[in-house]
């Protein structure tokens, strides 16, 4: 759920860029390390990309007939792990401001901090969670894949909200009247979304085995 | 995505510096965020808008890329102007009649408008290259240049498969739509993955040492022409100021 070009004050998005920056920066590093190490994962990482971002210009049919394109937080989390994410993210989301005129450039940082940190960490965090509860993976994908999408959501529903108080009921009413009609359109979305992802790493875990032992580099963070 | 892409590869300002038109744009966009709506949105619409149309921009094109954005920025307003309240009927519009909905629209038109001239004008590669000399992270830039390099054929071969499976009846219901939706992403990673450690082959056997370089043209900023557009963004500030 992008945030136009223009559509924040100037405070809130200075204030969300400097809210992901951190996340960004220590991508970074992170990234730099690996291509020390392994130069030959900078292509897989470039890849990775522009996997993201096609993702972002194919259509994902809903339940209700409405229309959106997947996300792929979830998906990215899970194969790439969530701080290559937030670069690779930034990355996309600049790619879809200048090509797909999706997006801005001074509301990236509100976007990166939604779509390219809170999601994917959340998706993460579950995955790894259900993981270890021992849930079927399928359970687990659907699961990070579809909630990862509503905490992305749910955050830019926060950063409007904040952004745009409600002028009789002040900011927790703007938030509900944003939650309320994200709802609505969303919530089919991540069940789609949910199901999509489990479609694909199904799929996955069926033909591309030794990509997935390739992708296992990148997202090794959280495994040791 | 393909035509924006062409466009800023082939206008009369593609080869001006990438500098003159990023301080237009990234001008434009500051005074239309920092200064009031009223009168400063509609001038900063109508500059970029006639930056767009020196640039030999069709007008067409101009209307094909705000479309997009103008659509989603009705749907906000939307959302803008409706109030939530806990007594029947629930949902209302604001007490200002969506006042505030229209202004910040106005405003956020203006800004794509500002975007959308940097984004036809302006190849990535060259401001690939400005952020580079501004210490953008090496990183970063690289693997977004190579994103760029590969996003291209990744999107065809996606519209490939989809048409292919469209063909096959794969897209006929919304159930069948996610399960070949889910095929073909999980048919791209792969592909991806491939193509990009052949390219990886490929390089390592030109003595790939990390860097990917290209060739670039120098286009040095005029200076006069960076004071022009200093001299309009201040002619902006005045009007808004005024």
């Amino acid at each position: 759920m992008h945030i136009m070009e223009g559509y924040l004050p100037v405070e809130h998005a200075l204030g969300w860029t400097a809210a992901s920056a951190p996340f960004v920066v220590a991508g970074v590093r992170r990234l730099k390390r690996l291509f020390e190490e392994a130069p030959e994962t900078k292509l897989l990482l470039a890849a990775s990309g522009a996997f993201a971002f096609v993702l972002s210009a194919l259509k994902l049919p809903s339940v209700t007939g409405s229309c959106s394109h997947p996300t792929g937080c979830g998906l990215g989390a899970v194969l790439f792990g969530p701080s290559a994410m937030a670069v690779l993210g930034t990355i996309v989301l600049v790619f879809q401001a200048l090509l797909l005129a999706h997006g801005g450039i001074t509301t990236l940082g509100a976007n990166v901090f939604s779509m390219a940190i809170v999601g994917p960490w959340v998706a993460y965090g579950l995955w790894r969670l259900c993981r270890r509860l021992g849930l079927p993976m399928a359970v687990a994908i659907f699961l990070a894949a579809s909630l990862g999408d509503l905490a992305t959501y749910l955050t830019t529903s926060v950063q409007l909200a904040v952004a745009f108080p409600d002028p009789a009921t002040g900011i927790a009413g703007a938030l509900a009247k944003f939650a309320a009609i994200f709802a609505v359109t969303q919530i089919p979305l991540a069940v789609a979304e949910g199901l999509l992802t489990v479609v694909v790493m199904n799929t996955l875990a069926s033909i591309s085995r030794p990509e997935l032992t390739r992708l296992a580099i990148l997202g090794k963070e959280g495994r040791s | 995505m393909r035509h924006l892409d062409a466009i800023a590869h082939a206008n009369r300002l593609t080869r001006r510096a990438a500098l003159e038109k990023l301080l237009f744009a990234g001008g434009l966009v500051a005074l239309d965020l920092a200064l009031p709506v009223w009168p400063v949105a509609p001038l900063v619409l109508a500059l970029a808008l006639g930056g767009m149309a020196l640039a030999g921009i069709a007008l067409r094109d101009m209307l094909a890329v705000l479309a997009v954005p103008v659509g989603f920025l009705g749907a906000g307003a939307l959302g803008l102007a409706l109030t939530l309240s806990g007594d029947f009927p629930y949902l209302g519009l604001a007490p200002d009649h969506g006042q505030a909905a229209l202004l910040v629209s106005v405003r956020a038109l203006a800004a794509i408008a500002a975007l959308s001239f940097l984004a036809l004008t302006t190849p990535i590669h060259d401001l690939a290259d400005l952020l580079e000399r501004a210490r953008v992270p090496e990183v970063v830039i690289e693997l977004a240049r190579l994103v760029y390099h590969l996003l291209f054929l990744l999107v065809d071969t996606a519209f490939a498969m989809q048409a292919a499976q469209a063909a096959r009846q794969g897209w006929r219901d919304s159930r069948r739509a996610l399960r070949s939706l889910g095929l073909l992403v999980a048919a791209l990673l792969p592909r991806a993955l491939d193509r990009a450690r052949r390219l990886e082959i490929g390089l390592a056997a030109r003595g790939f040492d990390g860097r990917l370089r290209v060739l670039c043209e120098p286009r040095p900023a005029s200076g006069r022409v960076l004071a022009g557009i200093l001299l309009v963004h201040l002619g902006v500030l005045i009007a808004g100021l005024a």
